[in-house]
């Protein structure tokens, strides 16, 4: 079942737990949008530790503004980075 | 926790070293033992990333194939497949035949 859909505001959590995790730390706390849902994969933070990676995450791919990613970007308002974020690191945000 | 040392996005990494340098006999090695270890289901790509994040500062600071084989003996030693001591003893012994 998609968590997400296409079009969605979501925030990238700002959590910051040790270990082996797959959500670079500039972009925790920001938002963007889910421009795609591209499959679900076994869990790669668990599967670092020997664990077989169940259950599956889903996995998105998100564009967020390169003026929230950096705030004193000089480019373009337009300009995005698109990267790819596993569902437990998203939170939907306003309706 | 704060910024992790392989974690480097948005760091001031410096100038990039764009030189082209041949790989060295070792290193293609080192390549060839993750593969094997990879295939032989030892080692999960995922498990290599850990162990490389994971290493102290110190060695995450050599030349990239010395952090894989470091973390590649970590986690041989994590595993109980071999220790430390074997894989350097057997090292050892390859180079004494080598230069015999």
């Amino acid at each position: 079942m998609m968590m997400f859909s296409v079009g969605d505001r979501v925030r990238i959590k700002d959590s910051h737990p040790p270990g082996h995790r797959r959500t670079p730390y500039y972009v925790r706390g920001k938002t963007g949008v889910v421009e795609r849902y591209c499959g679900d994969f076994k869990n790669p933070e668990e599967l670092a530790y020997g664990f077989d990676g169940t259950p599956k995450r889903e996995l998105y791919r998100v564009r967020i503004t390169q003026t929230e990613l950096w705030p004193d970007y000089e480019g373009s308002d337009s300009d995005t980075l698109d990267l790819e974020i596993y569902d437990h690191w998203l939170e939907k945000i306003g309706e | 926790m704060s910024q992790r040392q392989h974690d480097m996005g948005g760091m001031q990494a410096g100038p990039i070293e764009s030189d082209e340098h041949a790989a060295e006999p070792w290193a293609k090695m080192i390549t060839s033992l993750a593969a094997a270890m990879r295939d032989h289901d030892i080692m999960r790509i995922d498990e290599l990333r850990r162990a490389l994040e994971d290493l102290p500062e110190d060695v995450y600071s050599k030349d990239y194939f010395e952090r894989w084989s470091e973390a590649m003996v970590n986690l041989l030693e994590e595993k109980g497949l071999l220790t430390r001591e074997e894989v350097m003893g057997k090292m050892d012994a390859l180079k004494a035949q080598l230069e015999g």
